[in-house]
């Protein structure tokens, strides 16, 4: 049976021995992390979009807000293709 | 009694800057005099939003360049980056992809302030929206009868030709000192305020205060 990606990449952490892919260990954890807090960041620009177009109403708004979801979406794809191709 | 008393005259019967120009409806402009469809959070019953003012796009040309360097950045500079190379196929396109992602955000982040930061003169007061960082605003109100001085400043080659400037404007209200930097037509900014504070004056004189 194929184990979930979370258990592979769980358990190569617990093998922590110095092999030609701990680099690469190391760099998808780095990645993941900084993925994870780019979506937290993307997640405060929806809040600032909001801020925003409640200052400034104009007809952009639907289009600024939409904006703001896909780059939401694009970070959170991005994560998920750090967490499953790497 | 104020309710006897004559109606406001239209801004465009006393003030030639905007006797001079067209109701906009494109909202992309830096210099938007009467703009449509177009509200502020705080703005009152009544109260018309006669200029919008938003920075030239010129002065983008700086985060423009740079953004386009960014884009560009993984073709131009990852061959000179030996590490880069011996990495596997899958993490250097994943690596480039995080990279425009980042970039993304750097672009939207830049527009969004271009497209917010602004300075609304109504015919009652003016306001300037800042914002400093994602979620910290800051919105400055001046009566337009608080208004005791207007300057306008211009300098170097390229804003002298597109005819963008700053705005100095001296009041009596709580903030002393509005600065509108990199605008369009200044001096027709300038002229404006000028005009409504001769307005707002002639109203109290005439009893037309609303």
């Amino acid at each position: 049976m194929t184990q979930p990606p979370i258990i592979g990449f769980l358990d190569s952490l617990t093998r922590l021995q110095f092999s030609p892919q701990t680099p690469l260990i190391a760099l998808k954890f780095v990645l993941l992390l900084m993925m994870t807090m780019y979506a937290l960041f993307a997640l405060v620009m929806i809040r600032q979009i909001d801020l925003m177009t409640k200052t400034i109403e104009t007809p952009y708004t639907g289009i600024i807000k939409m904006i703001g979801y896909i780059h939401m979406i694009a970070a959170l794809a991005v994560w998920f293709i750090v967490f499953t191709v790497l | 009694m104020p309710s006897s008393s004559p109606s406001p005259r239209k801004p465009e019967d006393y003030s030639q800057v905007l006797a001079a120009e067209e109701p906009c409806d494109n909202h992309l402009h830096a210099f938007m005099a009467r703009p449509q469809n177009m509200r502020y959070e705080a703005q009152q019953d009544g109260e018309q939003i006669l200029l919008f003012l938003r920075r030239h796009p010129i002065t983008n040309l700086p985060w423009i360049l740079l953004a386009i360097f960014m884009i560009l950045a993984p073709f131009l500079l990852l061959p000179f980056f030996p590490p880069f190379a011996i990495l596997p196929v899958n993490f250097k396109l994943v690596l480039m992809l995080v990279w425009w992602l980042f970039t993304s955000g750097f672009i939207i982040e830049k527009l969004l302030v271009w497209f917010f930061e602004s300075f609304i003169i109504t015919d009652e007061r003016m306001i300037d929206v800042d914002f400093y960082s994602l979620v910290y605003k800051r919105v400055n109100y001046a009566q337009l009868e608080k208004i005791e001085d207007v300057d306008t400043q211009t300098g170097g080659v390229l804003f002298s030709l597109m005819d963008v400037g700053s705005v100095l404007v001296q009041t009596a209200a709580e903030i002393p000192q509005f600065e509108i930097s990199g605008i369009p037509h200044p001096s027709k900014v300038a002229k404006l305020l000028n005009e409504l504070v001769q307005e707002e004056q002639q109203e109290k004189i005439e009893g037309r205060v609303r």
